[in-house]
């Protein structure tokens, strides 16, 4: 049997177990970034066929969660976001939200979306839980100028502290993609996960300072919460888009945090791999 | 070192067969209330295996040691679950081992199904790329290859419509198309030349050969068609129940596979037979040949089956009857279905017989095989191979008193000579 001196070149295939701790194959990457570019454009482009709204709909989500949360915090129970109008407060925080859930969302429920392609053929499964993060960044865009227009209304006008959205995004997309890793393959063996998010998320958001501000809870608790990386993210974001204070050391733990979940993910995903067609 | 294209050593692939939805096991409120912990138990044993595990443990594959050389196209052949599908998964990266090993030598890409990743909503071209990419193909090579896929595929002014709006067979010629473009070393096909009319199946076949005989590429595929098999392939191996039952020169290993299936025919009742294609919803009780249960027929005269069409649950809705004839190796002879006739049946009751008469029957004396096939709603539900065995006896076809035989001739056609 000839072992040992096998490598695997570039059209030399071994099949056996793969090595889970080098999880990112950049070569792969490489060979299939056609498919990916592919996978994105279409996969946008399912999202409005045969709709009447067509790319309206990426406002109604976020629109629709400002209204609520306007009613219901800012005029019903009356929260205190001191000089700033709630709807402001809001819509800057729920931008964020909307992009960093979708992430999530997308990414832990894609295998059992993507079912009918992983039993038929073969490409890297470690980019499938990466596309829904990457899915929603044009929506990003759009819901971002609507988000600036809206603030113009009330007269706040973005600085350059903006661009700070961008490395907060890429953080919003690592810790996404990192939760989609480490549970799409739960997922498909253990169906009760995904009814499980459903709850899960609606009570997340409101362990982020999205509908009411970070001074609501008591500072000798604010460690604590801030440690969540999604309060962090948001807190941040909204930081960013109004240009007041960044709490950059949580940021900062988040980003670490984000990087090591996102590679231990990949090493779970990796070893779960062989096992994604048998457990469908 | 060797230089096989494809090379196994000892390929093992096991499965847990649990129905992780089961309520059954409920015998009191203790056990419902504690049947959460019993389902996670079950669907944890999914992927969990201990040593000496032989619970509900069923191998698909049991230490299967091939090698193809370079250019060879072979033939995977066995009954229903006898684990061609998983080897070819396994060959494709689909599926991983459980034990043992796989080596490919060359670009691989395998067709387990035509037009994988077409989303009904995208037009033709816009899935003709997502399918390429996902067969590994750049933008660069569809960009070039376009025009000809298009036309290949037959689908004209339709490339900037929806799929959905496609008929199916469109559809299918579509994703063929983009699959014969594909330009791998070592092409791993599933029994996907089954699809398609009779014109498309021609061409798709043409396709095979070009790409096996003329371009020297590595092919290995599947198919329950033995005239497919015999006319594309050298080689071919028999799987049994996860084994290599035997290997080698295709018409030795098809003769083999051909004896093997027909010990399953026993009488004229196929109603327990359990080797059909499809889903089985409607299945094919007992068959009366000439009104009796005698499988001998002559030729030169009419012969009448009576078929008795099962359909337990009451399906409602429009069938028809296809079936073909086969010699002793396998080679099919005639192709009859209710649709030549623009027969069609509609069936609701549980049990219908279906009549059907070869006239003045032009067969040489021998054994034949029969087919039988029910489409129902235009889906093919049952499909059984060696359904029926035949023992033809000759009538004097010709009138002229005396018996002709040979050995290479099949069919027997009246004539006139001047």
């Amino acid at each position: 049997m000839p072992e040992g001196n096998i490598k695997e070149g570039k059209y030399y295939t071994v099949i056996e177990a793969s090595n889970p701790w080098k999880p990112f194959d950049i070569k792969e990457i490489m060979r299939y970034k056609d498919m990916l570019y592919f996978k994105i454009l279409n996969g946008y482009k399912v999202q409005i066929k045969q709709t009447v709204f067509g790319y309206f709909w990426v406002f109604f989500e976020p629109a629709f969660n400002i209204i609520f949360y306007s009613l219901v915090f800012g005029t019903i129970v009356k929260i205190n976001t001191g000089n700033l109008p709630y709807i402001i407060f809001n819509a800057t925080a729920v931008l964020g939200w909307t992009y960093f859930s979708g992430c999530m969302n997308g990414s832990i429920s894609s295998l059992i979306n993507e079912a009918n392609i992983i039993q038929k053929i073969y490409f890297p499964r470690i980019f499938i839980p990466l596309i829904p993060c990457i899915i929603k960044l044009p929506d990003f865009i759009l819901q971002f100028f609507m988000t600036l227009v809206l603030m113009a209304f009330f007269g706040f006008y973005p600085g350059f502290h903006i661009f700070l959205i961008i490395p907060i995004l890429l953080i919003m997309l690592i810790y996404g993609a990192g939760i989609g890793l480490l549970l799409s393959t739960f997922v498909l063996q253990y169906k009760d996960i995904n009814r499980f998010w459903g709850f899960f998320m609606r009570f997340y958001v409101y362990a982020v300072p999205l509908a009411y501000p970070l001074t609501t809870i008591p500072v000798r608790y604010q460690w604590i919460y801030m440690l969540n990386p999604g309060a962090a993210l948001i807190e941040s974001f909204r930081g960013a888009m109004l240009g007041t204070s960044i709490p950059w050391m949580y940021l900062g733990f988040s980003f670490v945090f984000s990087i090591i979940l996102l590679y231990i993910s990949a090493v779970v995903f990796r070893i779960r791999e062989p096992n994604i067609v048998d457990t469908l | 070192m060797s230089n096989y294209a494809i090379e196994t050593f000892n390929l093992s692939k096991r499965y847990r067969l649990i129905d992780a939805a089961s309520t059954s096991g409920h015998k009191s409120v203790l056990d419902y209330l504690i049947s959460p912990y019993r389902r996670y138990k079950e669907i944890r044993s999914l992927t969990s295996f201990t040593k000496n595990d032989n619970k509900n443990i069923f191998w698909a594959l049991k230490n299967i040691n091939i090698q193809i050389e370079h250019g060879e196209v072979v033939g995977l052949i066995g009954r229903n679950g006898a684990g061609k599908s998983t080897l070819l998964k396994i060959l494709s990266k689909i599926t991983s081992p459980t034990t043992g090993k796989a080596i490919l030598r060359g670009r691989v890409n395998s067709l387990l199904e035509v037009g994988t990743g077409f989303n009904p909503e995208l037009t033709g071209r816009e899935n003709i790329y997502m399918n390429g990419t996902l067969h590994g193909m750049s933008r660069k090579e569809i960009d070039k290859k376009l025009d000809e896929i298009v036309d290949f595929a037959g689908v004209g002014k339709f490339i900037d419509i929806p799929t959905k709006r496609y008929s199916s067979g469109m559809g299918v010629r579509l994703g063929f198309a983009v699959a014969a473009h594909l330009e791998p070393e070592i092409l791993i096909v599933d029994e996907v030349l089954a699809v398609g009319d009779a014109e498309f199946q021609k061409k798709a076949i043409g396709k095979m050969q070009d790409v096996s005989q003329t371009e020297g590429r590595t092919v290995i595929f599947v198919s329950h068609n033995m005239t497919t098999i015999t006319g594309l392939c050298k080689k071919a191996i028999l799987l049994e129940n996860g084994e290599i039952k035997t290997s080698g020169s295709a018409s030795s290993v098809i003769s083999s596979y051909l004896l093997k299936s027909r010990e399953l025919i026993s009488d004229n009742d196929m109603s327990s037979r359990d080797d059909f294609n499809g889903n089985g919803i409607i299945k094919i009780g007992k068959v009366l040949i000439n009104k009796s249960s005698e499988t001998k027929v002559l030729n030169a005269s009419d012969v009448n089956f009576s078929f008795e069409i099962l359909n337990p649950d009451n399906h409602k809705g429009y069938l028809e009857f296809a079936g073909n004839i086969s010699n002793e190796e396998g080679r099919t002879l005639h192709y009859f279905s209710s649709k030549l006739k623009q027969k069609v049946y509609y069936i609701e009751n549980d049990k219908t017989i279906i009549n059907f008469e070869l006239i003045n029957l032009p067969l040489q004396a021998g054994v034949y095989y029969i087919l039988l096939e029910i489409k129902f709603n235009d889906e093919i539900v049952y499909k059984l191979e060696n359904a029926l065995k035949i023992e033809v006896i000759d009538n004097d076809f010709y009138k002229s008193g005396t018996t002709w035989r040979d050995t290479n001739d099949f069919v027997l056609i009246d004539q006139k000579w001047y």
